[in-house]
């Protein structure tokens, strides 16, 4: 016989939040109910509804404003795993301005992992530019993209805050991606990442890096990305 | 075995001739899966034969298909060889299959086992009614499960399945049955899948079962599977610990 257990507090708090934004079809902006509200609506404690909204906070879905209660978040920039659109492609999706601000960009030696990845002798030298990209002006993410510099001659001399890379590759140097290679992990933001994101270091983030390669299978760029993940989703639509 | 690749090394091509071999001997099979001489489904030549082929070590060929394997163009079945995964298509058309939590990081290295530590039945509620378009005073099936690599466990995965969908399920033995095996018994294949990752952070509970730190960082998987007509069969939510904690994806 199995075991029949009552629905915990703490899903019952976080499924009925949601539930509430969902069956009241609350959109971007709007409020929830008070705290006290939802905790007499959810019949659960003050504390574990705090976790539940910690919780929906993080990943995206509502916003705690001290003293003036809980919001729906407007719907985040999505990456699809099984269909990968360019960054302003994503933002532009659910109806926000992307920008760029270029951190740094030059060329310097590669470092092992960037060599490993790129197929190039240690030391070789490599493009390395370092973007933080922003949707609506918020902080989305921490891009660092590698290409070999005797790839792409004059390419540091190039403005990225108001041009895509994708673009700058394909018109000036004949290079297109045909394929990406990706891989997602969680791990925590150090201070330069923090600072550079709006974030205190320590805060979860997805880390993703990634290999785009042209029509030969040729690797072209070798990219690290630090997103931050209440501002954005990573999902994957599969047909199995 | 190809008569092009030891030729290809040596003449190379001059991009190729100042990488360390095991790099050259990865990029040299990336080509030959991307031209489709090793086709999906198929193995590569073995390790054996391939270091002979190059005059190198197995040490270093084992090197150069570790890189493949992280790309997820190859997998390594235990005695039985080194397998393309999917194909690449070279003309840039896109011939991707994204991989989803079981694939990328079960099947793909080693021996998976999977441990049952809890099956219960709990109420629907509101949030699973709408999700899985049935009564909220029905129940739901939980199962809870830690899966293990070569024996390490690195992966919590909990599902939640409508027992008006598949009445008497919690009479299964799933460590007979893989749920989706029997989800198609029951005449409800599961053709499509909606992932989306989370950043999570390990409860001490959970770390113990993981070996791993409580607050330490994990990779959660929210995973809703559906059938043809479009109904979700259930909800899967998985928490993963370590190297093995991540998402491959491939266009």
């Amino acid at each position: 016989m199995t075991k029949q257990t009552e629905i915990s507090p703490s899903d019952r708090a976080h499924e009925g939040i949601l539930s509430y934004i969902d069956s009241h079809g609350l959109s971007a902006g709007e409020p929830l109910p008070s705290e006290r509200d939802l905790c007499r609506m959810l019949s659960v404690s003050r504390t574990t509804l705090r976790t539940a909204l910690a919780r929906l906070s993080a990943s995206g879905i509502v916003e705690v404003r001290k003293g003036a209660g809980t919001f729906v978040c407007p719907d985040r920039p999505a990456m699809h795993l099984d269909d990968v659109a360019g960054f302003s492609e994503m933002v532009r999706r659910v109806s926000a301005a992307p920008s760029s601000r270029v951190i740094s960009c030059g060329i310097e030696a590669a470092e092992k992992e960037v060599s490993e990845r790129l197929y190039l002798p240690d030391g070789e030298p490599v493009f390395t530019l370092a973007r933080v990209r922003l949707a609506d002006a918020m902080e989305i993410c921490l891009e660092y993209s590698h290409l070999r510099a005797s790839m792409v001659p004059g390419i540091e001399g190039i403005d990225f805050s108001d041009v895509s890379l994708v673009e700058v590759l394909e018109r000036d140097y004949g290079i297109f991606i045909r394929h990406t290679s990706l891989k997602v992990s969680v791990r925590r933001a150090d201070a330069r990442e923090g600072a550079l994101l709006g974030k205190p270091e320590g805060s979860l983030v997805f880390y993703e890096r990634g290999v785009r390669l042209n029509a030969d299978m040729k690797p072209i760029e070798f990219c690290r990305t630090v997103y931050v993940p209440d501002r954005f989703k990573i999902v994957c639509e599969s047909r199995l | 075995m190809s008569k092009g690749l030891r030729s290809t090394l040596r003449a190379g091509n001059a991009d190729l001739q100042h990488l360390p071999l095991y790099l050259r001997i990865r990029q040299i099979l990336r080509e030959r899966i991307a031209e489709g001489e090793y086709a999906p489904g198929t193995a590569i030549p073995s390790e054996a034969d391939l270091s002979q082929f190059f005059g190198t070590t197995k040490a270093t060929v084992r090197g150069a298909i570790d890189g493949l394997i992280d790309e997820g163009l190859v997998l390594r079945v235990q005695g039985k060889g080194t397998f393309v995964a999917r194909g690449l298509n070279v003309d840039g058309e896109r011939l991707h299959v994204p991989r989803g939590f079981r694939d990328s990081q079960i099947l793909q290295k080693h021996a998976p086992s999977i441990r049952v530590l809890e099956t219960s039945i709990r109420l629907v509620g509101d949030f699973y009614a709408r999700m899985f378009d049935v009564s909220p005073e029905g129940a739901l099936y939980h199962v809870r499960r830690l899966n293990c690599i070569d024996g390490e466990p690195f992966a919590i995965e909990s599902t939640l399945i409508p027992c008006e969908i598949f009445p008497g399920i919690e009479e299964i033995d799933i460590s007979v049955f893989s749920l989706y095996e029997f989800y198609s018994l029951r005449g409800h294949t599961v053709v499509r899948a909606y992932e989306e990752l989370e950043v999570c952070e390990l409860k001490a509970r959970e770390a113990q079962l993981l070996h791993a730190q409580a607050d330490d960082p994990a990779l959660g998987i929210m995973c809703v599977s559906y059938d043809a007509g479009g109904q979700a069969l259930e909800c899967a939510r998985s928490l993963a610990v370590g190297e093995n904690a991540c998402y491959l994806a491939r266009q």
